[in-house]
Formats: C-alpha cells, sequence, structure tokens
C-alpha cells in the first residue's frame, strides 16, 4: 500500500482502532476484521501536513521501517515529535499491521501490547512503553540513530530476548548503554547480531550485560559515563575487543 | 547478594538521612524539586566540597526514570524543571549519588549514595501506605457486624464496625475468624464500589490508588470501560475484582486461619 502523505485518526478513526482491536488484547490466533481502506478516508484519517510519501512493505529490518517512516515525518527530530501523538501512532499502527504482527494465513498470531495502545504522553511509563512496537523503536531510532543498530537489526514484527532484557530495565535506557549494547553485541559489517546475544545462559550475553551493569551501578555513575568508559569496567575475558 | 553488601563491596558509603536538606513544591500538580542541600559535616569523610553528585528520580511504581549530574556538594544546581516536568505526579524516590569528581581516570566513581531513596509525596494526595481501608468504630444502630462507607471528598473506603455494646473495637479487623469471613466481601465491595462510579474512566483509574494496591495482587489490568456495553463492564469489574480478593485472601491463608479459630474455641 502506498500513501501520498501520512495521516493521523481522528476521534472516528481512533474508534475504529479500538474496535479492531477490542477483546483481541493477548489472545492467541486472532482474526482482526482491518479495513484498511479507512487509512485514506478524511472521514477517519486527516492528512499529516508536511509529511511525504510513504509505503507499507515488509521491510527487511526494524531500522529500515524506522528510516522510511521517520523520512516520511521530515527526519528524526519531527518524528520524536509526531510519536507523541497518540492517534498518528494509532494510524500508523494500524497501517503497518501485517508488519508489525506475525501473520499466519488469515490469522495474526497474537496482538499484544506490542501494538494495543500506543503510550499516552501525558501519563509516560517507562517500563511499558518501549514495549509498544512502533513507538519503541522509533524513540530509539530518533534517539540513538545508528547506535542503537543491535536494537533495530530485528524483522519489525520481533521484538528479540535482547531488546527485552536490556530496555526493560529504565536506568538502561540512555545513550551510552544503548551504543554499548550494540557496540558489544552487534557486528556492523554483517549487520548480525552476535548469536551468543540472546542466549539465556552463558557468558557474553544480554542477560548477564544487564546483570554485569546492575553491579556497577552501586560502584559507579554510570548515567556520566560513555560507553567506552563503561565497556573498560566489564570484566576483559567476556566482553573485551577480543573475547569473541 | 542483598543491595547492602554490594554497597560495601563497591566502597560507596551511606549518605545519612539527616546530611539531606530536601525540598519539594507539589502546586503544579507534579514534583518539582525545589531545594537540594548536603550537609558536609553530616557527609561521610571520604566526601570532598568538590565531589560530583547524581540526582536520580523515580516514581511511586518505579516506572518513571531521571537522572542528572547536579554540580558538587558544595555548589549544588537543581536540573532544569522542564526536563522532567509531569513525570512524577503523586510522588517521587529521590535517590543521590556522590562521586570522586575532578578529572582523574576514577572521577566517576562513587563515594557515598542514599542507603534507599527518599519518598516524597504530594500530600494533597497521600493515602494510607498500610493499606486500603480505614477502620473506625460506631454505633450503627442496627445489628449489622459492619457497614463500608466511602469518604465523600477524598472517595476513601471507610469500614465502620458496630460497636454499639462497647465491646467491638478497630482490632477486630485482626481477628482471624473476621478476616477470613467478611474480609474478603469487603474486598471486592470496595473494588466493585470504585471503578463501577459514574464517569470512571480507566486512564484516571489506573493512576488511582485502588489500582496502586490491587496491582500488589493481581496481574491483570483494569477492566476497559465502555460506554457501549455497561453491563459486559460491570460484569467484567466483578469478575476482577473477585480475582483481586481471592489473590489477596490467598496470601493471608484464611483457611487455616478459621480452623486455627475454630479449634481455639473448641479447645
Amino acid at each position: 500500500v502506498k500513501f501520498d502523505h501520512l495521516y493521523k485518526f481522528n476521534d472516528a478513526g481512533v474508534e475504529k482502532f479500538k474496535e479492531l482491536l477490542a477483546g483481541k488484547y493477548s489472545q492467541k490466533k486472532v482474526r482482526l476484521n482491518a479495513d484498511f481502506n479507512l487509512l485514506k478516508d478524511t472521514q477517519y484519517s486527516l492528512p499529516m501536513e508536511n509529511t511525504g510519501p510513504f509505503e507499507v512493505r515488509q521491510f527487511a529490518t526494524t531500522k529500515e521501517m524506522a528510516i522510511a517512516i521517520a523520512d516520511s515525518l521530515g527526519g528524526r527530530n519531527s518524528a520524536r515529535r509526531a510519536i507523541r501523538d497518540r492517534k498518528f501512532l494509532m494510524w500508523l499502527t494500524y497501517a503497518l499491521l501485517d508488519v508489525v504482527c506475525v501473520k499466519s494465513g488469515d490469522f495474526y498470531k497474537t496482538v499484544g501490547e506490542e501494538v494495543y495502545m500506543p503510550p499516552d504522553p501525558k501519563n509516560p511509563k517507562y517500563n511499558r512503553d518501549y514495549r509498544h512496537r512502533l513507538f519503541g523503536v522509533l524513540r530509539l531510532y530518533c534517539d540513538c540513530g545508528d547506535d542503537a543498530d543491535l536494537f533495530l537489526s530485528y524483522k519489525p514484527s520481533v521484538g528479540g530476548e535482547v531488546f527485552g532484557q536490556v530496555l526493560a530495565s529504565q536506568e538502561n535506557y540512555s545513550p551510552n548503554i544503548i551504543k554499548l549494547s550494540t557496540n558489544l553485541f552487534f557486528n556492523p559489517s554483517t549487520g548480525q547480531r552476535s548469536r551468543r546475544a540472546g542466549s539465556k545462559t552463558g557468558p557474553r550475553t544480554a542477560r548477564r550485560f544487564v546483570k554485569i551493569l546492575k553491579q556497577l551501578n552501586v560502584t559507579w555513575a554510570l548515567p556520566l559515563m560513555t560507553a567506552e568508559q563503561i565497556r573498560e569496567l566489564l570484566p576483559a575475558g567476556e566482553f573485551g575487543e577480543n573475547s569473541n | 547478594m542483598s543491595q547492602r553488601v554490594k554497597i560495601r563491596l563497591s566502597g560507596a558509603r551511606v549518605i545519612p538521612r539527616n546530611a539531606i536538606s530536601l525540598d519539594v513544591d507539589w502546586s503544579r500538580d507534579f514534583a518539582v524539586i525545589e531545594e537540594l542541600l548536603l550537609k558536609g559535616e553530616k557527609l561521610p569523610q571520604n566526601v570532598q566540597e568538590d565531589s560530583g553528585v547524581l540526582i536520580t528520580l523515580l516514581d511511586g511504581d518505579s516506572s518513571n526514570y531521571f537522572s542528572s549530574e547536579i554540580g558538587t556538594v558544595s555548589n549544588i544546581e537543581l536540573p532544569d524543571v522542564n526536563e522532567y516536568a509531569g513525570l512524577f505526579a503523586d510522588n517521587v524516590k529521590v535517590l543521590i549519588r556522590i562521586f570522586q569528581g575532578g578529572h582523574s581516570e576514577k572521577k566517576h566513581k562513587l563515594l557515598a549514595r542514599t542507603k534507599q531513596a527518599i519518598t516524597m509525596s504530594d500530600p494533597s494526595k497521600q493515602v494510607d501506605s498500610q493499606g486500603i481501608l480505614k477502620v473506625l468504630t460506631r454505633d450503627l444502630g442496627n445489628d449489622n457486624l459492619w457497614e463500608l462507607f466511602f469518604d465523600e471528598e477524598e472517595g476513601f473506603p471507610i469500614l465502620r464496625l458496630n460497636n454499639k455494646d462497647g465491646v467491638v473495637g478497630p482490632n477486630m479487623v485482626r481477628d482471624n475468624f473476621f478476616r477470613s469471613t467478611a474480609l474478603p466481601t469487603i474486598i471486592e465491595s470496595i473494588l466493585k464500589q470504585c471503578l463501577e462510579d459514574e464517569g470512571y474512566d480507566t486512564n484516571e483509574m489506573k493512576s488511582k490508588w485502588v489500582n496502586q494496591w490491587a496491582k500488589r495482587f493481581e496481574k491483570e489490568e483494569l477492566p476497559e470501560w465502555s460506554e457501549e456495553d455497561v453491563t459486559e463492564y460491570r460484569r467484567n469489574v466483578a469478575r476482577w475484582a473477585h480475582g483481586v480478593a481471592e489473590n489477596v485472601m490467598s496470601q493471608m491463608h484464611p483457611f487455616s486461619r478459621l480452623t486455627d479459630y475454630l479449634k481455639g474455641i473448641n479447645r
């Protein structure tokens, strides 16, 4: 589907969004009666000024999707403002339903908090907001750009163990920790994540990294340190440059 | 490993509460750090006047977070309120960390930190942190054992115990027989009445004390208000309230309390 510009829902569109997902939250194998025509219907959707063309397609990575959205919005700064508008996020979620949810035939595998209700900017919740797939990844891309490559290297429908492990802690949503996570677990030359990163056991995993950060946090003023400074504090044998 | 052991191992000392003078202004409906002073003479000896200070703000359920460097021990520069405006509506937890400062390699090494975050609450929104229920004794003028009322201004529930014979006191709510038999009904009634208020708004309720309390026992989210299907909403509220009461009671072991009580009177 191609759009000449982006839209946001009006009140009638918001109702349609809520109707679509009503009673479907957390259920498995869900059939949604999405009517994608209303995304351009001015009865439900208002064109957003100063936005460019946007195409809904199966993006290879979350970053590719984030870049397409941000470009259409006019750049990362504009995108940062736009994701504070719930009516826009609802429209975008509706438009990208088949991209951010796993679909099998006519059914969606689950409809969980990744699409359910976009964060309320008047009542921000760090420990919950990041889980909304579009809000979470767009905010990461807007705030950290390439430094967030690790978290944006997944398919848009995949949250990922690393994403949950690192970002579930509010203290970890800071540019230095995001950058360090990417440095540790992402290979820019291949565009691949470290295979070990998402493991639940063993060394050099995101879980271990978060655990060590918690310990370092009682010894160092981590929020004030650079990614490189923090890396020097990590066990060299496990997280050092040549520890692979 | 406990937090205390971690702090000791880290070498960071504890900043005593009386070394911190903290004032929070709530007049804008959210927390604004109005004043923060560190009293040098009461700080651990390893702290210097030019040691750096890091402030971290968290909200009651630790879901919002703000962290900022705020100058030195002797010269604290409070963070710009616009950086955290609106994040901390009812209460704020303040964590102070003092680090070495200067330009050495170890300038970010912590010298001292508050053992626990200091919790400051909006006095106009303070609730009884012990529970959801205020208990009073009254002559109810009837033979009911108890009645439930809601404070008209604050909306908090009040349990009135009937002491018409002068024997019953507020401690009766701690009695095993009363807890095991009456408490589930009381909890359900409170939750249902709170959520069935006309004009109830899900988002507003989510931040209210009743939900904060219920969240300790029930993971399921509050039922979503639906104007189109009020009957279904009420059904969901009843199911949710029953679930919370069941979870609360499962932690209080009412059945064994009741059998203990019965064994006691049969002895």
